[in-house]
C-alpha cells in the first residue's frame, strides 16, 4: 500500500494559505495520480472559489442540525448517532473527477459538541485514510492547533509573507504545536510574495530557528488578477510563476514522486 | 469460515473503505434513491428455509456501470433464542458484514442505507448478489450463534422495492417505541463518559437507558456504540452491579465507576435524584435544575434563556454553582432529553417539584409532562419573581404549595417572631470563634441584602487561633 500522508496549511491571516493549497491541489492533480482529498477547515470558506467548486453543506451545518434534531427530540431513540453522522458527511464531501472537497463551515448555538466534535474527528480520520494524499487548508487562528484537530498530520506547512507579524506567528505555531504534542512528521516553511533576492535571508533566519525554508511563491499579476475577480486559481495558466513556484515545492515535498517522500518523512535510503 | 468462493476479498481491514464516485460500478440505495431499506426479522424456525438466497429485480451484472438503484434487503433468522427484540441488533450486523466486502462499501440504516461496489471488484468478479448473500450468511452464523437458521432477500426491482417500503417503515416504528420504553432494569450494562474530564476531573457521566447524558448528545445507545468501537476510549460501558434501590437509581456498578474515575473524589450516586448524592455535573449540561427554597421547588433553566431567571440568576451565575465535576445538592445539571425520562428527578417528585421552567423548553417537552402538572408550572411569562411565583403556586395549588402550609405551620410553633417572614435563621451550635463570643448561637438577619463573592465557613479544632 502506498503512503498515506496528511498535509496541513498553517499561518497567520492573509498570508495565502488558500492560495498555496489551491496551487498545490492543481499541482498534484495534474501532475500525479493519487487520489486527493483537499479539506476547507477554515470557516471562512475561501478556498472552495480559489477551486472553482460548489459548495452545498458543510460539516458545521451536519453538526449543527444534528444537535438541533436531539435536542427537539426528533431523533430516532435507537439508531445511534456517529452512523448517522457518517452517512451524512459522506454526503456532503464532493466527489470531482480529479479531487475530493469537503467543507468543515462551523457549528452554531451554544450547546456542547464535545461528543459531536468527537465523532467528527474519527469520521475525518477514517475518511481521510482513502486517500493517498490529504490537504488541509487550516484557519488563521490557533485554536485548531490547540484543541488537536491536527493531531494526525504529517506535514505541517507554513506560509509566511513579508511581514515581521507572519514570522512571528510561524514560530508561535511551531511552539503551540510542540506543547500540545502534536508530532509532525516534518514542519517546512514557504514564503509567499517576497521582493526579490530575499529568499537567502529568510532562509539563514528560519534556519536558526530551525524550521526549513521548502520554496518561495513570487508575487504574480495573473493570480492577483484571478484573485481579484474571484476566478479559480485553479485555471492559472500553466506557466505563471506561481504555478511554477508550486510545483517545484510539490516535487521537494515528494507529493509528485515516492522516492522524494520517503526521503523526507527519514524512511528511504 | 472460507470466502474462496468469493472472488473479492472478505476481512475487517475493508472496514471504513470508501468508494469514490469515480470509482463506483453501481451505487444502491444513497441519496438519489427515495426509496431503500434494510431490515431483520426474527420467524419461526419453520418460517425459514436455511441460507436460502432470493434476488427479486435485476442482479450486479445485469446492471449498467455507473447505475443508480433502489434497494431492500431482508435478513430472516430463526433460533431458539432468536426474539424479536434482537432484530436491531442483528440489523446493524449488515452495516458491519457488507463493509468487510473487499470495493464494497455501506453507510448509514434502516431506511438510509447506501451501497457502493467498486469497479476493481465488480471486475474481478463480484458480478452478483449472491456473492454478498453467502457472506451475509456466513458470518451471521459463525458470529452469532443463537442464529439457526437464515435467509437473506435482496431486492432491486423499483415496484417490489415500494411495495414492501410501507411495512419496513412500520418496524422501524415499532421498534423505536419499544427503545423509548426500554428501562434501566431491563439491561445490565451502562455507559460511562469522561469526554468532559479536562474541564471537570471529577466529573463522571452515567448513561442508562432513562438518563441520557448532561450534554444531551449521548443515548444509551450511542454509548453502545462508541464503546464497542473504541472500548478503550472516553465512553465505555460500566457493568451495572447490584441493584442498591432502583427507585433512587442507585447501582454499585455505577458507584465503583465514580471512584475509579473521580479518583475517589466521588463513591456514591443516586440517578434520579437533584438533592441526595446527586449524579455530578460537567460543564456541558443543556440545563440547570435549581433549588427556589422560597417555595421548596426547582426551577428549570437552559442554555439558550436569556436574562435573569425567576430567582434574578441568569444561566451562567447557577452554572457557576452547579459545574465543575461536583455533586452540589440542589444544583443539578441535566439535559432536555432527561426531562423526557419516566425517571426524571423521580427521587425529589418529578415534575410534582419542579415549579418554574423557560416556555421554550416547556413546549419542547410537553408531552411527557404530566397532564395534571402542566399548566401548574410557572413560565417566565407567568412568573420574574420570588412572591409572584409564590402566588402562581397557590393560586394553581401545585403541589408544592401543600408542602409550604405543613412547614409554614411548624414555622410558627418553633420561631414565633415579630413581623414577617422576611429573615434567615441559621440554627445550630458554631464552635468557631464568631466576634469573640465562642458557643451556641443563633445569627438572625433582618431584612439583609448579602453579597459575597464566596463564603467559607470552615470547621476548626478547639483551641486553633486565628493566623
Amino acid at each position: 500500500m502506498r503512503e498515506r500522508l496528511v498535509i496541513s496549511v498553517s499561518g497567520k491571516g492573509g498570508v495565502g494559505k488558500t492560495t498555496t493549497t489551491a496551487l498545490l491541489t492543481r499541482i498534484v492533480t495534474e501532475k500525479s495520480k493519487r487520489s486527493l482529498l483537499v479539506v476547507d477547515a477554515d470557516p471562512v470558506l475561501n478556498l472552495p472559489r480559489a477551486l472553482g467548486v460548489e459548495v452545498p453543506d458543510t460539516v458545521g451545518s451536519i453538526a449543527t442540525r444534528l444537535r438541533k434534531s436531539i435536542d427537539d427530540g426528533a431523533i430516532s431513540g435507537s439508531v445511534a448517532k456517529q452512523d448517522v453522522l457518517e452517512g451524512e458527511i459522506f454526503e456532503a464531501l464532493i466527489e470531482g473527477e480529479q479531487f475530493d472537497f469537503l467543507a468543515m463551515g462551523r457549528t452554531e448555538g451554544e450547546g456542547c459538541y464535545c461528543f459531536v466534535n468527537r465523532l467528527l474527528t474519527q469520521i475525518l480520520d477514517r475518511l481521510s485514510q482513502n486517500y493517498e494524499i490529504t490537504l488541509l487548508d487550516m484557519s488563521a487562528g490557533l485554536e485548531h492547533l490547540s484543541r488537536r484537530t491536527n493531531r494526525n498530520v504529517d506535514i505541517l506547512i507554513i506560509v509566511v509573507d513579508a511581514s515581521r507579524a507572519a514570522y512571528e506567528a510561524a514560530l508561535r505555531i511551531r511552539d503551540l504545536a510542540k506543547e500540545v504534542h502534536i508530532e509532525f512528521k516534518k514542519i517546512v516553511v514557504i514564503g509567499n510574495r517576497f521582493p526579490a533576492g530575499m529568499e537567502e535571508d529568510l532562509q539563514n533566519k528560519l534556519a536558526q530557528e530551525g524550521l526549513d525554508l521548502i520554496g518561495m511563491i513570487p508575487n504574480d499579476d495573473e493570480l492577483a488578477k484571478a484573485n481579484y475577480q474571484g476566478e479559480p486559481l485553479i485555471e492559472l495558466s500553466r506557466n505563471s510563476p506561481a504555478v511554477l513556484a508550486v510545483e517545484l515545492i510539490a516535487e521537494k515535498l515528494g507529493l509528485l514522486s515516492d522516492t522524494t517522500l520517503l526521503k523526507l518523512l527519514g524512511k528511504g535510503s | 469460515m472460507s470466502f474462496e468462493d468469493i472472488p473479492v476479498d472478505i476481512g475487517v481491514v475493508y472496514e471504513g473503505e470508501r468508494v469514490r464516485g469515480k470509482d463506483m460500478f453501481v451505487e444502491l440505495g444513497g441519496p438519489t434513491m427515495e426509496k431503500k431499506y434494510e431490515l431483520a426479522l426474527a420467524r419461526s424456525m419453520d418460517e425459514i428455509e436455511d441460507e436460502k438466497i432470493t434476488i427479486i429485480g435485476p442482479d450486479l451484472k445485469d446492471m449498467k456501470e455507473g447505475s443508480y438503484h433502489p434497494l431492500g434487503i431482508f435478513i430472516e433468522v430463526a433460533g431458539k433464542e432468536v426474539e424479536p427484540d434482537l432484530e436491531g441488533v442483528i440489523e446493524r450486523r449488515i452495516h458491519e458484514y457488507v463493509n468487510f466486502v473487499e470495493g464494497m462499501m455501506h453507510l448509514n440504516q434502516r431506511y438510509d442505507i447506501w451501497i457502493r461496489l467498486s469497479k476493481k471488484s465488480f471486475e474481478k468478479g463480484f458480478n452478483s448478489l449472491e456473492y454478498l448473500g453467502k457472506v451475509l450468511i456466513r458470518l451471521f452464523k459463525s458470529e452469532m450463534n443463537i442464529i439457526e437458521k437464515i435467509q437473506v432477500t435482496f431486492i432491486t426491482d423499483p415496484e417490489e422495492v415500494a411495495k414492501q417500503y410501507d411495512e419496513a417503515i412500520n418496524r422501524y416504528n415499532e421498534r423505536d417505541a419499544r427503545a423509548r420504553g426500554l428501562s434501566d432494569a431491563e439491561v445490565d450494562t451502562f455507559y460511562g463518559c469522561s469526554l468532559c474530564q479536562s474541564f471537570a476531573p471529577t466529573h463522571v457521566c452515567t448513561i442508562t437507558p432513562q438518563r441520557y447524558a448532561n450534554c444531551g448528545a449521548i443515548s444509551w445507545f450511542d454509548g453502545r456504540a462508541a464503546a464497542r468501537v473504541d472500548p478503550k476510549g472516553p465512553l465505555y460501558a460500566i457493568a451495572k452491579g447490584d441493584t442498591i434501590d432502583e427507585f433512587r437509581g442507585e447501582y454499585t456498578g455505577v458507584n465503583q465507576a465514580y471512584t475509579e474515575k473521580s479518583l475517589g473524589k466521588v463513591n456514591s450516586v443516586a440517578l434520579y435524584s437533584a438533592f441526595e448524592k446527586p449524579h455530578t455535573s460537567c460543564g456541558c449540561f443543556e440545563a440547570i435544575a435549581f433549588v427556589i427554597p422560597e417555595v421548596d421547588g426547582l426551577g428549570i433553566v437552559h442554555r439558550d434563556f436569556k436574562g435573569e431567571t425567576v430567582n434574578g440568576l441568569p444561566f451562567s451565575s447557577l452554572a457557576d454553582s452547579t459545574a465543575g465535576g461536583r455533586q452540589v445538592p440542589g444544583f443539578h445539571g441535566i439535559s432536555i432529553e432527561y426531562m423526557r425520562s419516566p425517571k426524571f428527578l423521580q427521587v425529589d417528585g418529578g415534575w410534582d417539584r419542579v415549579v418554574w421552567i423557560p416556555e421554550a423548553i416547556r413546549d419542547r417537552v410537553q408531552d411527557y409532562i404530566p397532564e395534571d402538572i402542566r399548566t401548574r408550572i410557572a413560565t417566565e411569562k407567568d412568573a420574574m419573581t420570588i412572591s409572584d411565583l409564590k402566588n402562581f403556586l397557590k393560586e394553581k395549588s401545585h403541589p408544592v404549595a401543600d408542602r409550604w402550609i405543613e412547614l409554614e405551620e411548624e414555622d410558627e410553633i418553633e420561631l414565633p417572631m415579630e413581623g414577617s417572614g422576611d429573615y434567615v435563621s441559621v440554627p445550630g451550635e458554631f464552635s468557631a470563634m464568631v466576634g469573640g463570643v465562642g458557643g451556641g448561637l443563633e445569627i438572625i438577619f433582618k431584612n439583609a441584602k448579602i453579597y459575597a463573592e464566596k463564603v467559607i465557613i470552615r470547621k476548626t479544632g478547639k483551641g486553633d487561633t486565628k493566623k
